[in-house]
């Protein structure tokens, strides 16, 4: 009896744990213009929508961005002030949202085409990584499709799968479940080494990667931190950099697939992503 | 008579040859020099450019014997570009030479006879003109007045007078007098709205040679270029460029003393330029083509189809290619022909364009995607776009040719819920566009990406390293167990003792007294046998008791075993009187006696 109250009460911590959520705090919305006084969040959605619909897109734009002033983080919501920008003539904050939705949405299909024709709008042809194929590729490309919180769900899971088919193995006395046992046992500590490296590399990139957007429509970027040193190269608006230091009200920034371009800009002429 | 068949058979025989004749590639080569004049001993380097359009191979470059030029080789670069038109492959080779030259004659030269060996013979590049200045020659360009400490801050225009959307290089340059050297210099105030009538691109510097000129006045400059621009005028008239300044850092040249600071005493020295004043021209009406939108330069224009014969319902991708050099950047789409017998949708364009101090040159591809309505649309008519040549001073119309589309009935004809015969339609992305908004409520769901931040996350991977862990340990401990059997059994007996314990307990509840006692003498020789290995079982008191004492048992404790044992032997058999309290008393007793034996230390 005291067994079975242990296994049940570790299932009901290891569930309990899995699907712990932040609870998100109702919040009273303050006052919208174009929006009715008092609506909810899925009203002032589905009011924004109708703007859209109808091309009022300076309205829908507000109440989307009312929206993640009320701390809502979501892939769509992003993806939506991104296409709004975008047909308000806005090139800079439109590719901004969307890398911001490519962080939740890795896969959607409708926020690449966006993007790849927002990026096609750019002044700027940016340098670009080169492609790798083959199972390099394959990799790369299946590391690319998972948000952080999908490839650590990913690697919990197989973690466990991998822990308990050990277990699984020593307790075992026959030999030819042993053989078969072996085959989980193998693929998921495949699967989990890869996930843990390519959790790591997402830890970095979430945690130490800092990347922007510029915003102004010309950005002169120059030797130092300061107006009155070299102009080194120029950048547009809707360009991707990554910021590497900060200095006052200046970032140090290096273009992505292009080290040799680096140098400072002030900080206001960018958002990060 | 004789005559007829003669001429006859010679506009065959030219029929023959004109029909049969290999279409050769077309090499063409240029020599491009930065400047055209020189000093003596000054060394320039300049390029050779040779391309071919088709698969002819380039093999090596010819550098001609000019006396009073040496010319040294630098090195080359190669690039291909593959396309398919009406399903042929068409290679355009380019291969970019560097020499340089240093003069040591005075003089004009020319510089004739570069170019490249090719299979057809060799391919020379058009003559290009060098004069060759004494060494102490002043500039051929007059500077401008230098300030006080010698410096010069110039803003040199490649043109004052062009055409609207012609481009203007210019470029700031100090000039500074060899025997002072500047130690450092500052950015210059550069605001861009004095270029508020231009179209501006930066081009970079790139890597220029360190040069020096000798003014008028007879002293001896290091040219040090600062910033370079491409300016394309929007709008014609007098357009003033405002001047920008700077500030250079110099060496005072004051005496600093023996105990003076051990570095360079500095002077900040701020220099202008000059306002440059660029006159544009308007387009001339004469000949001004209908449909001209403001393209300047040279160009070429070419259009294709990915496939001419296509199956009714079919997609044709109408490929136009806009490549030349001029304002690229602010050029209008080629005008398209009536495509009214077409659906059409919006293009893709692709612009590749390089900025040289010569100006922006690239390609501009339009893709369109056409469904033609029937098989009457079997023509797409010629695209065309006019552009200026400030050149020449005239206007270009290109006109595409005409593309012949062969379209067959569709074959997928399958069986259609609607009648037999039908032919259905077959599903075809038409071409990418904007996509709409995502207007699910799952929209407002707010979405953790950083979950690791949550300590429920960490312990859901510590957890099960735990398990793994108490798993390992275990199964460790079992093994040594299993080899140290009478351990296992010494550690399993109290836990056996007290399971038959809890059985007397049960059999008494249910009145089953001989099985209460049977049980009770069980629970008190099995934990014998396993903790001490002795087996009381077979034994007589005394062995019992002779045995317990080697074991160093205390007296009173074997002698409440034996007694137990002596007790329970006989109601094992007899105890079916036994009244309730009485199997109770024994009961505590019998835990009594463990209990005593459990907690034996000795």
């Amino acid at each position: 009896m005291d067994r079975y109250f242990f296994l049940f009460a570790f299932w009901l911590l290891i569930t309990g744990l899995a699907h712990a959520q932040d609870t998100a705090t109702p919040t009273a919305l303050p006052p919208l213009p174009g929006y009715d006084q008092g609506m909810d969040r899925i009203s002032v959605l589905q009011q924004a929508n109708e703007f859209y619909k109808q091309g009022q897109y300076e309205d829908a734009l507000q109440g989307y961005l009312h929206l993640t002033q009320l701390g809502v983080a979501n892939g769509y919501l992003f993806y939506n002030i991104g296409n709004t920008y975008f047909r308000l003539g806005q090139l800079g904050p439109a590719i901004l949202w969307y890398e911001r939705a490519r962080l939740y949405l890795p896969r959607s299909e409708d926020l690449k085409v966006n993007y790849n024709y927002a990026r096609q709008q750019l002044a700027d042809d940016e340098f670009q990584a080169p492609a790798h194929t083959g199972t390099i590729g394959f990799l790369i490309h299946l590391h690319n499709s998972f948000t952080l919180r999908e490839t650590v769900w990913q690697t919990l899971a197989f973690f466990w799968l991998l822990i308990l088919a050990i277990i699984a193995f020593l307790f075992i006395p026959h030999e030819n479940w042993k053989n078969w046992l072996r085959i989980p046992c193998w693929i998921s500590l495949v699967c989990v080494t890869l996930l843990f490296f390519s959790l790591g590399i997402k830890l970095y990139q979430f945690t130490s990667l800092h990347e922007a957007i510029v915003m102004a429509p010309v950005v002169e970027v120059r030797t130092g931190p300061g107006n009155d040193l070299s102009v080194l190269f120029s950048i547009h608006e809707g360009t991707k950099v990554a910021v590497i230091q900060q200095q006052g009200a200046w970032q140090r920034i290096v273009l992505p697939g292009n080290k040799t371009y680096t140098g400072w800009l002030p900080k206001e002429t960018i958002a990060e992503i | 008579m004789k005559f007829v068949p003669r001429l006859f058979t010679y506009v065959l025989f030219v029929g023959i040859l004109a029909t049969t004749a290999p279409s050769f590639a077309a090499v063409t080569a240029s020599l491009t020099l930065p400047q055209t004049s020189v000093r003596l001993g000054e060394m320039v380097q300049f390029h050779l450019k040779v391309t071919s359009d088709g698969d002819e191979e380039i093999k090596y470059p010819k550098i001609p014997e000019i006396d009073g030029l040496t010319f040294s080789f630098q090195g080359s670069t190669q690039s291909t570009q593959i396309s398919i038109a009406q399903g042929q492959r068409q290679f355009t080779r380019t291969v970019n030479y560097t020499f340089s030259l240093i003069a040591r004659i005075e003089g004009t030269h020319s510089l004739a006879g570069f170019g490249a060996s090719t299979s057809q013979g060799d391919v020379l590049a058009p003559p290009v003109s060098l004069q060759v200045l004494s060494s102490d020659a002043p500039t051929p360009t007059p500077l401008p007045m230098a300030n006080q400490y010698g410096l010069i801050f110039q803003a040199d225009l490649n043109k004052k007078e062009a055409y609207v959307g012609e481009e203007i290089l210019l470029t700031y340059t100090i000039y500074c007098p060899t025997a002072r050297g500047v130690q450092e210099i500052q950015s210059p105030k550069d605001d861009m709205g004095r270029f508020s009538n231009f179209w501006t691109e930066t081009v970079e510097l790139g890597r220029e040679y360190h040069q020096r000129v000798k003014a008028s006045s007879g002293e001896i400059y290091d040219k040090l270029p600062l910033v370079r621009y491409l300016l394309y005028p929007l709008t014609p008239g007098q357009h003033t460029i405002a001047s920008i300044s700077t500030v250079c850092r110099i060496p005072s040249g004051r005496n600093r003393g023996f105990f003076g600071f051990p570095f360079e005493d500095l002077l900040n020295v701020p220099i202008q330029t000059e306002e440059q004043t660029i006159t544009v021209l308007p387009f001339p009406e004469e000949g001004k083509p209908e449909f001209f939108k403001g393209a300047v330069g040279q160009y070429q224009l070419t259009s294709q189809v990915e496939s001419a014969q296509i199956e009714e319902g079919d997609t044709v991708t109408l490929k136009i290619t806009l490549q030349g050099k001029g304002n690229l950047k602010n050029i209008a789409d080629p005008v398209l022909p009536d495509l009214s017998s077409f659906d059409s949708y919006d293009p893709i364009k692709k612009p590749t364009i390089q900025k040289t101090v010569e100006g922006l040159s690239g390609v501009i591809e339009y893709t369109y995607v056409l469904v033609p309505h029937d098989q009457t649309a079997n023509t797409i008519e010629p695209v065309r776009f006019a552009y200026f040549d400030p050149s020449t001073k005239t206007y270009t119309t290109l006109q595409t040719k005409p593309i012949a589309l062969t379209i067959t009935p569709s074959s997928r004809r399958l069986v259609s819920s609607r009648g037999a015969g039908m032919n259905q339609r077959v599903i075809t992305m038409l071409g990418e566009d904007f996509r709409f908004n995502a207007m699910g409520l799952d929209t407002i769901a707010t979405v953790n990406l950083a979950i690791y931040r949550q300590w429920r996350v960490w312990l859901l991977f510590a957890l099960p390293l735990v398990l793994l862990a108490a798993t390992l340990g275990w199964k460790r401990r079992e093994m040594f167990y299993q080899l140290n059997p009478s351990l296992a059994r010494s550690r399993k007996a109290p836990r056996r003792a007290r399971q038959l314990l809890a059985q007397a307990n049960q059999a008494a509840k249910e009145g089953q007294t001989e099985a209460v006692y049977a049980q009770l003498s069980k629970a008190i020789t099995d934990y014998l046998s396993h903790r001490y290995a002795i087996a009381a079982v077979g034994m007589t008191s005394q062995d019992l008791q002779a045995a317990l004492i080697r074991q160093g048992l205390p007296p009173e404790t074997i002698a409440q075993v034996q007694a137990c044992l002596e007790e329970f032997d006989g109601m094992r058999f007899s105890g079916a009187g036994q009244s309730a309290s009485a199997i109770e008393d024994d009961l505590r007793k019998t835990e009594s006696v463990l209990a005593a034996l459990i907690n034996d230390k000795y």
